[in-house]
Order: C-alpha cells, then sequence, then structure tokens
C-alpha cells in the first residue's frame, strides 16, 4: 500500500517548503508539522531525513545503465593499445574512453592522452585512412592547440590516437570558479580564435568545437584538443545511410548545415564559435529552436555572480558588441557569419579597444546605451561579411565530409 | 523528405494525444535499434550512454529530413521518454528469460550474471515508481526520467525545458526525496 495520488501530490507541495532548509530546521519543522498532514509523516521523515543523508540513494539513482553484464570497455590498466601501454583512465566521453598512456617500447618517455572507441563499429579501411589524416594532424603545431602526435590501429584491430597530454579545466569551469569578467572572458575566447584561425589555414577544420575541447592551464593558457578528429572518425560516405552517420559532432555546437550533414567549410567552426561566446557570455547556450535570443537577455544571477557582477550590469556590458557579434556568428546562412576565426577575432579586438564593430552596422551603433530590446535588431540585418583572405586549400581536410 | 516528425512533434507539443501516439510509435524502434547496435555490434562496451543514442537519432533523423534542425528541444524533450521504454522493455525481457527460460540452463558460466539480474531489476524498480510519482508530481518524474533514463546533464535538461540549471538541480533534489519516499514505502508494505 503506497502513497496514493493525493497524498503524493500534497506531499510534493510540502516538501517545497522545507527543500532548501538543513537538517535541524527540517526536524523541527517535521514536529510542528499541522495535524492534516500527519498521515505523511513517515514518508516525509524518509524524504528529509534519511539515514545515511541520502548517500546510498544517490548512489543507487546515479549508478550508469549497463546493459550487460561484462562491464566496461574491457580496457584496464596495464594493457596495451598498439605501442602504448595504458597507466589510468582520464575519462569517458560520448565515443571515446581517454586513458593516460605510456610507449610500451619506450621509444619516447612522454605520456600521452590515448583515445580510443567506446564503440563505434570501426572500419577495415581505418588504419589506410588515419595514415593519410595523422601526417596533417600531427603538422598542427601551435602554442594554443594540443599537439596530436600519433593515430593508427592495434594489432587487435582497436584504433587509437595519441595526443598532448593536458593538464587544465574546460573553458567554462575555469572561467566561472575565477570569476572572470567579461573582458578577461574575451581575451581567453581570442586565444581559441588563433588557434583556430591558424587551422583553418593549414586547411584542418574543427568540426566539434565546444568548451570542453578547450583546456585552460594554470597558467590561463587555452589548450584545444581534438583538432580534426571529427572528420577523423567520421563513417565513409560509401556506407548505406544509417551506417554513415557518424556522431563525431555534438547538438547544440554544430552547425545547421553540418548537423544536416551538408558541405561545411569554415564557416561551420565560426558558428560552433559562436554558440561557446555565446555562452561565455551568459552561461548558456543558445535555445535549441528559433532564432537565439541576445545572450544579454538571458544572464541570470548566477551567471552574473559567476561573471563578477549583477544581472543589470554584466547584461550592459555585454548588450550591443557582445550580442551582435556572437548573433552575427550564430546566422543560420553561414554567408550571413563571420568569413574566417580572424574575422571574428578582428572585431572582438575592436570591441575591447572600443572601435565600431563590423557585427553592429553604423546606424545603430551611437544607440549603444539602449537596454535590451535594440540589440535583436542588429540580429539579421544584413551587414558586411569580412572577405575571407584565404581559403582552405588541402583537398584532404577541407572537402566536405560526404 | 518529408518533415514528418516535426509536424508530429508541433501537434504533440499542441497538446494532441493521437500525434504522441504516432510519434511514439515512430521514434521507439528508431532509438531501440540504435540501442541494439551499439550493445550487441560493437561488442566490447556495455555501458548504455543513453544521451549519446539521443543525440544519434536526432541528428539521423535530420539527416534523412524527417526532423528540423530547429525541433532539437522537443525532441530532446520528448526521446527520454522512448528512451526510458527502450530500456524498461528490455529490462523486463531479460529478467523474464532468466526467471522463466533459463531455468534449465543451471551452468549458465557467466559469473557476473547476479550483478545485471540486479541492474534489471532496478530498472524496473524505479520505473514503476515513476509511474506512481507521475500522477502525483508530473514534473518531478520528468527530471527523472530525463536524468537516470535519458542520461540528460543539467545542462540539457535545463535547456531543453526552458529553465535555468539551479532550477534543474533543485527540481532534482526534490524528485529524489520523493522517490525516495516511494520506494521506502514499497519495500515496507
Amino acid at each position: 500500500m503506497g502513497l496514493s495520488t493525493e497524498q503524493l501530490a500534497r506531499l510534493s507541495g510540502l516538501l517545497n517548503e522545507v527543500i532548501d532548509a538543513d537538517t535541524a530546521q527540517r526536524a523541527q519543522w517535521l514536529r510542528d508539522l499541522p495535524p492534516e498532514h500527519r498521515d505523511l509523516e513517515t514518508a516525509l521523515r524518509r524524504s528529509l531525513l534519511p539515514d545515511d543523508g541520502g548517500a546510498a540513494f544517490d548512489v543507487w539513482l546515479s549508478r550508469p545503465l549497463q546493459l550487460d553484464a561484462l562491464g566496461g570497455s574491457g580496457l584496464h590498466a596495464g594493457d596495451s593499445v598498439g605501442p602504448y601501454r595504458l597507466l589510468r583512465p582520464l575519462g569517458a566521453g560520448g565515443m571515446a574512453e581517454v586513458w593516460l598512456a605510456q610507449r610500451a617500447d619506450g621509444a619516447f618517455k612522454r605520456e600521452v592522452a590515448l583515445k580510443t572507441p567506446s564503440r563505434l563499429e570501426w572500419r577495415e579501411d581505418l588504419a589506410e585512412r588515419f595514415a593519410v589524416e595523422r601526417d596533417i594532424l600531427a603538422g598542427l603545431e601551435h602554442p594554443h592547440i594540443a599537439h596530436f602526435y600519433d593515430a593508427g590501429v592495434g594489432t587487435d584491430g582497436r584504433p587509437y590516437l595519441a595526443l598532448e597530454y593536458v593538464q587544465g579545466q574546460s573553458l567554462l569551469q575555469w572561467a566561472d570558479q575565477r570569476r572572470l569578467g567579461i573582458r578577461e572572458r574575451v581575451e581567453l575566447f581570442l586565444q581559441v580564435l588563433q588557434a583556430v584561425q591558424y587551422a583553418h589555414e593549414q586547411g584542418v577544420l574543427h568540426r566539434d568545437l565546444k568548451p570542453r575541447n578547450v583546456l585552460v592551464t594554470d597558467a590561463g593558457q587555452t589548450k584545444l584538443l581534438d583538432f580534426g578528429i571529427a572528420r577523423l572518425i567520421d563513417r565513409p560516405p560509401e556506407a548505406d545511410l544509417t551506417q554513415r552517420f557518424g556522431r563525431a559532432l555534438t547538438p547544440g555546437y554544430a552547425s545547421p548545415e553540418q548537423v544536416k550533414g551538408e558541405a561545411i567549410d569554415a564557416s561551420s567552426d565560426v558558428y560552433s564559435l559562436g554558440v561557446v561566446l555565446y555562452e561565455l557570455s551568459c552561461g548558456q547556450q543558445p535555445q535549441a529552436d528559433g532564432a537565439p535570443q541576445a545572450p544579454s537577455a538571458r544572464l541570470d544571477a548566477a551567471a552574473a555572480d559567476a561573471r563578477g557582477g549583477t544581472v543589470a550590469a554584466i547584461a550592459r556590458r555585454v548588450q550591443g558588441d557582445l550580442d551582435a557579434i556572437a548573433l552575427k556568428a550564430l546566422s543560420t546562412a553561414p554567408t550571413d557569419r563571420y568569413g574566417s576565426a580572424g574575422a571574428m577575432a578582428l572585431d572582438l579586438r575592436r570591441h575591447l579597444s572600443h572601435q565600431p564593430v563590423q557585427a553592429r552596422p553604423a546606424s545603430l551603433r551611437s544607440a549603444s546605451h539602449c537596454y535590451g530590446s535594440c540589440t535583436s535588431v542588429t540580429h539579421g540585418s544584413p551587414s558586411a561579411s569580412p572577405a575571407p583572405g584565404w581559403c582552405l586549400g588541402s583537398p584532404s581536410s577541407s572537402a566536405p565530409s560526404r | 523528405m518529408n518533415e514528418r516528425l516535426t509536424v508530429l512533434l508541433a501537434r504533440v507539443t499542441a497538446g494532441d494525444r493521437a500525434a504522441r501516439d504516432a510519434l511514439f510509435a515512430a521514434v521507439y524502434p528508431e532509438l531501440k535499434r540504435l540501442a541494439h547496435a551499439r550493445l550487441y555490434g560493437g561488442g566490447r562496451n556495455t555501458v548504455l550512454d543513453t544521451t549519446a543514442l539521443v543525440h544519434e537519432s536526432y541528428l539521423r533523423l535530420v539527416h534523412t529530413g524527417e526532423l528540423g534542425f530547429d525541433d532539437r528541444r522537443a525532441f530532446f524533450g520528448y526521446a527520454s521518454r522512448v528512451m526510458r521504454s527502450v530500456i524498461v522493455d528490455s529490462a523486463r525481457a531479460r529478467l523474464a528469460e532468466r526467471r522463466g527460460g533459463a531455468a534449465p540452463k543451471l551452468t549458465l558460466p557467466d559469473e557476473q550474471a547476479p550483478a545485471a539480474l540486479q541492474q534489471d531489476e532496478h530498472i524496473v524498480q524505479v520505473h514503476e515508481a515513476l509511474q506512481q510519482l507521475e500522477q502525483g508530481d508530473a514534473r518531478a518524474a520528468q527530471m527523472v526520467e530525463m536524468r537516470y533514463f535519458g542520461g540528460y546533464s543539467d545542462k540539457e535538461i535545463a535547456e531543453t525545458l526552458d529553465v535555468t540549471e539551479r532550477t534543474v538541480q533543485r527540481d532534482w533534489e526534490k524528485a529524489k526525496m520523493l522517490l525516495r519516499a516511494i520506494l521506502s514505502v514499497d519495500k515496507e508494505a
């Protein structure tokens, strides 16, 4: 005989009264429970004052769903993958596990982050494909890009990528924990743009830009992870449609054309950068449906506090230029976005040095003190897109993925 | 390419019950197929990354033209419900198999089977508690559905429901409290 629907609804309402209270206050509140709710006393006690503080239940509820009994990817510390020996797990993402690893043959002493898929079905042509891409990616050398060392397929058919092991925090965490103001956030973001612009000039698209792929070291240096890797693990065009679709992109950050599986170029990365800037500005991603609101309109108290000010103060700081720059990068039509990461960086630098930005037509700039709604006017207005002074040259990495 | 699911999603959002059933019927096999491909096709990995499955099905449906790019929020809001059915149905099927048909196979060498059994029972237990909770507090129930069965992060839930992450965390705390009350009452009854 469980709780009736009526009792559950009442229980839910009562919990609202004490959810923010501490243990002592909860106990007192229970003692003062009005007679008409006495029938819920036991249930309330179990909800509010679990014997172990709720720890066991939390664990019970947070156990990952494992649908068969083998558990894990089957890899353990000490196992070999290709020429590497696994030292300890660093984490697991949607499609891959990352291990701290070292060359087993002693060829290099350095520790690497070894990435190996958790469950993608890998293909026969993978080794060949890896060999081609490996050279391009290994050629990327930039202070803000985590180095790509090696890619291969082990004797058991398990593919691996060996990347620079970066100790750092993800971009948003780093910024929030230090309560970085908007200017400092923009400056940090400029490092990311520099790295992306460099890679684009080498003909490599990132394809999966998101805050989690940007680590910041203790010294405040950003390191962009997984450059071009999304392409490496995309499925081949010749496979049938259901097979073809790799998950090497992240909804929420991927551009509309990328999600649709259309040809993409540098402006697709620019879109993802727009999402990152948006999130850096207001702590939220653009809404998933319809034209995005200006980031300055989406601040809440917690986000403003993490940026070192009140909602009103941070909104004033973001509205105008930064709203316009983020929304321009987020344009649905690729040609409405910045032509390159460099062009976006240029506009942000103009903003930092109080010069007019390209994202806002001249007629609106004088209205820089208007509040809230004026920013939406700039979105979607035809603004002069900076002409890309370069094009993606390498046929291997700039060609559309299908 | 018709945006069939887009139309259904819009009708579901507008409260159309028939559309809800049709949408379920359309999305269920998709998620089930993906879950099985991941679980049995990949071979070695067995952690069910449900969010990744939802992401993948969304991407695939946009790709085939059945969903629009802008349908992400509505689809995510709905997909955790379908994911729950996929998971609960397969957990029940395995439980039935082990309890019934598996009886003669006493020599089953799978030493880890008890852990799997426990997991399946756990899934069914949460599901049943959730059915009760849906009657008393639908919002809390949805929170559990998205977190536990959908595997969504706070951020994804916040975005899907268009609330702040703080609200999500608070709702999740409350949902856990309610669930705790339901499950412990059940145990004693």
